[in-house]
């Protein structure tokens, strides 16, 4: 049977989980704007007691309101996002190496064929020869420039993918102090609320570096894995170590971890995040555009270096280059140069192909500039204007396709996002009232200990009388 | 769905990040007036206007040539039309000396006279345009005769193309009219007229006007063919025009904007930036918090 002083236990018991309860409400409303904060809630329930009554309140809790699944979702959508973004941006480079103006490729060419039908038109006027030999240079120039900035474009992203993976270990191991911390407190049986959200913060900023997975462990803990299964952080603890290398068949940098004693190449299975958009742009559309160019500055310098070499002189002599032999299409865009039997030397230029009509005969320069109609780039199928515009084109869809990536994966993330604030984040109203409720019901258990206590004083005053 | 404070002040955030994203965009176009400055701006335009860049380059440039090349035919023009007034009045002399009513006195200063025209001919084979001897074929850097007459020069003409597969020669190797392969020399022919003159050799005058005549109907040749030639590079420039033009006016479609459009589009994304602006400063929306 209930006595006065188990009701005095049962106001208490009240008490104490409307104090928690506010205390719990005033965590949620003071860390509306905390990124990563996930609000709590108090579960109560009654303390069984006898039939004539109750025993007061039990409460469980805080604990966090997380949906895992999409909780999940948001990784995925983080990653997709992370990975179009560093994707749109190295592939930039080739965007602006394709653009129209002064010192682009795509004027240079142009430019060397008009002085050299310029020339065709006087080829013995030593001022022609001379701009050509400059339209020639500017034209290697123009390679070696858009080379380069391809070449650098791919080295920063190198570098980026080695800071990643840097980052990478660094966060996987503060994952794994923090949840060493959870298990601690969580053995007990008390859910570590704050550590779970800096937890989970933290494997969102790793989701942003590479496509993970999470496997719920004993006691809070989580195992994050990468998106094909490799283990990255161990729900028991241990943390499988990154580094990078350049691997010395491609020249690009790869992610390595070390797997039984041996480096394991897991560049394949980093499929998304920061680290797969450059390693996708940087193996994709950098380097289709870098093969290309090298493949057209080779072409172009050996159709040009077959009608030179083949042409006469103001000096009688022929088979001298226009430019220096390149040994092969790799990096070709970036050796090309001026012949040192031409460079400087106007009269050099081979616009005569018989040198008992000198200076007049201008067959050679003719053949020069029939080598900017001729087909011989790509295969053959194309002149080295056309090819230049199906490169324009070529990487113009693929900037595109990654604008587009960019907006779709911006919009996912954006909707992700805001199912998972709709379950986990703050309402402030909704917060208020739980606080008006919490603070009524502190009241409510506030008047049964007052009204027990009263009981028990007029009790005590009736046994002194 | 439950809606939450940070739900609005991030939609919020977006919203004004999108309405400045397509007021940066409306602006450039606007400003620059094209449409497509990168490849990636639209692909197949970008593409479309290398092809056309490049033609229009490659047209600039024949009609370069064909204009250098017609100027160059005007001044070869410019010494036949000489040629032929020294052929005719060299002719009109042989025919007067040729009267066996002139004494040897009037003969010889006749004969005086086709040799200034010999000498006047000689000095006009050396005519230079642009610094170039434009009478000696691709031999430009020479005249194409000596001090005494003697053929010395190019035979070989040089040819421009003029437009897109069609070559045009320019010059004249005037050793072909004067001095051909298989025909009277006219420096010679002359130089037989005035012995003739001199000598009063009827039968020699005679044929000193009948080669006068001949020699001229071959510089009359010579003009009708460079005539044709600049009527070659003037339809060839002409065509190259209205091609420059034509694909002129496609590039600027493909890659101008239209500058209503631009200036609708700058409008529209302005207002759009204002409302996400005016929609963003009532925030914070009132809560329960605001009302205790």
């Amino acid at each position: 049977m209930p006595t006065l002083t188990s009701l005095l236990h049962v106001g208490a018991s009240g008490l104490r989980a409307a104090t928690l309860g506010v205390n719990v409400t005033s965590q949620n409303a003071t860390n509306a704007n905390t990124v990563g904060y996930t609000r709590r809630a108090v579960m109560q329930s009654p303390v069984p007691g006898p039939p004539e009554g109750g025993n007061g309140v039990a409460t469980q809790g805080p604990r966090r309101i997380v949906d895992r699944f999409v909780e999940r979702r948001l990784l995925g959508a983080t990653s997709a996002n992370t990975d179009a973004v560093s994707y749109r941006r190295l592939a930039e480079a080739a965007n602006f190496v394709f653009t129209e103006g002064q010192g682009a490729i795509t004027s240079a060419l142009e430019t060397l064929e008009a002085s050299l039908r310029s020339a065709a038109s006087e080829p013995g006027d030593t001022g022609r020869r001379r701009v050509v030999l400059t339209q020639a240079g500017l034209l290697a120039e123009s390679f070696r420039n858009a080379s380069n900035d391809l070449v650098k474009a791919r080295e920063e992203a190198d570098k980026r993918i080695a800071e990643a993976a840097e980052e990478v270990n660094q966060i996987t191991a503060a994952i794994d102090l923090l949840q060493r911390e959870i298990r601690k407190a969580e053995v007990t049986g008390v859910e570590a609320s704050d550590l779970r959200d800096q937890r989970d913060q933290k494997v969102r900023e790793l989701a942003a570096l590479l496509p993970v997975a999470i496997l719920d462990g004993p006691f809070g803990t989580v195992g994050v894995t990468l998106a094909g299964g490799r283990s990255l952080v161990n729900a028991e603890g241990g943390t499988l170590q990154l580094r990078t290398d350049v691997d010395p068949a491609t020249n690009r940098r790869v992610v390595l971890a070390e797997v039984s004693g041996a480096d394991v190449d897991i560049t394949s299975e980093i499929t998304s995040g920061e680290i797969g958009g450059l390693v996708a742009a940087r193996d994709g559309v950098l380097q289709q555009a870098e093969v290309d160019l090298d493949q057209l500055a080779f072409d172009v310098a050996g159709a040009l270096n077959a009608a030179q070499s083949a042409g006469f002189g103001l000096d009688g002599a022929t088979g001298r280059n226009l430019y220096t032999p390149l040994a092969g299409v790799s990096g070709a865009a970036r050796s090309l140069v001026l012949d040192p039997a031409v460079a400087g030397t106007p009269e050099a230029l081979g616009f005569a192909t018989d040198p008992t009509q000198l200076p007049g005969d201008n067959r050679g320069a003719l053949a020069l500039t029939d080598v900017f109609s001729t087909a011989f780039a790509r295969g053959g199928t194309a002149t080295p204007g056309g090819a230049l515009a199906t490169m324009v084109t070529q990487v113009g869809s693929a900037i595109q396709a990654a604008d587009t990536e960019v907006s779709r994966s911006d919009a996912q993330l954006a909707q992700v996002k805001s199912l998972r604030d709709s379950v986990s984040a703050t309402n402030s109203d909704d917060e208020m009232v739980s606080l008006m409720s919490y603070q009524r019901a502190y009241e409510a258990s506030l008047r049964v200990v007052a009204a027990a206590d009263e009981m028990l004083q007029q009790l005590v005053q009736l046994g002194a009388r | 769905m439950r809606i939450t404070d940070g739900m609005v002040s991030e939609a919020s955030r977006a919203a004004l990040q999108r309405a400045r994203l397509k007021v940066f965009n409306a602006s450039q176009v606007a400003s620059t007036g094209v449409r497509v400055e990168k490849p990636g701006d639209d692909p197949s335009a970008a593409g479309r206007a290398r092809r056309l860049r490049e033609e229009g380059a490659r047209l600039e440039a024949t009609m370069q040539a064909a204009d250098e090349g017609r100027r160059g035919l005007d001044a070869v023009d410019d010494t036949l039309t000489h040629f032929s007034d020294i052929f005719t009045e060299a002719r009109a002399l042989a025919v007067q000396g040729g009267n066996e009513t002139i004494g040897a006195t009037e003969r010889g200063l006749i004969a005086d006279q086709i040799a200034g025209l010999r000498a006047d001919l000689l000095q006009s084979t050396a005519t230079r345009f642009d610094g170039r001897y434009i009478l000696n074929g691709v031999g430009e850097d020479q005249p194409p005769y000596d001090a005494a007459g003697n053929f010395v020069g190019q035979r070989a003409l040089r040819s421009v193309e003029a437009s897109a597969g069609h070559f045009v020669a320019t010059g004249i190797a005037i050793g072909d009219v004067l001095s051909p392969v298989a025909g009277t020399d006219a420096f010679a022919e002359l130089t037989a007229l005035e012995t003739a003159l001199r000598t009063n050799n009827s039968a020699g005058i005679a044929a000193g006007i009948n080669s006068m005549r001949d020699i001229g109907i071959r510089v009359a040749d010579a003009r009708g063919d460079v005539g044709n030639r600049m009527m070659s590079f003037d339809l060839a420039y002409a065509l190259g025009q209205r091609l420059s033009d034509r694909t002129q006016a496609d590039l600027t479609q493909t890659v101008d904007a239209d500058v209503f459009d631009a200036l609708t589009e700058l409008q529209r994304s302005q207002t759009a930036l204002e409302q996400a602006l005016s929609i963003a400063a009532k925030l914070p929306i009132p809560g329960l918090a605001q009302r205790r």
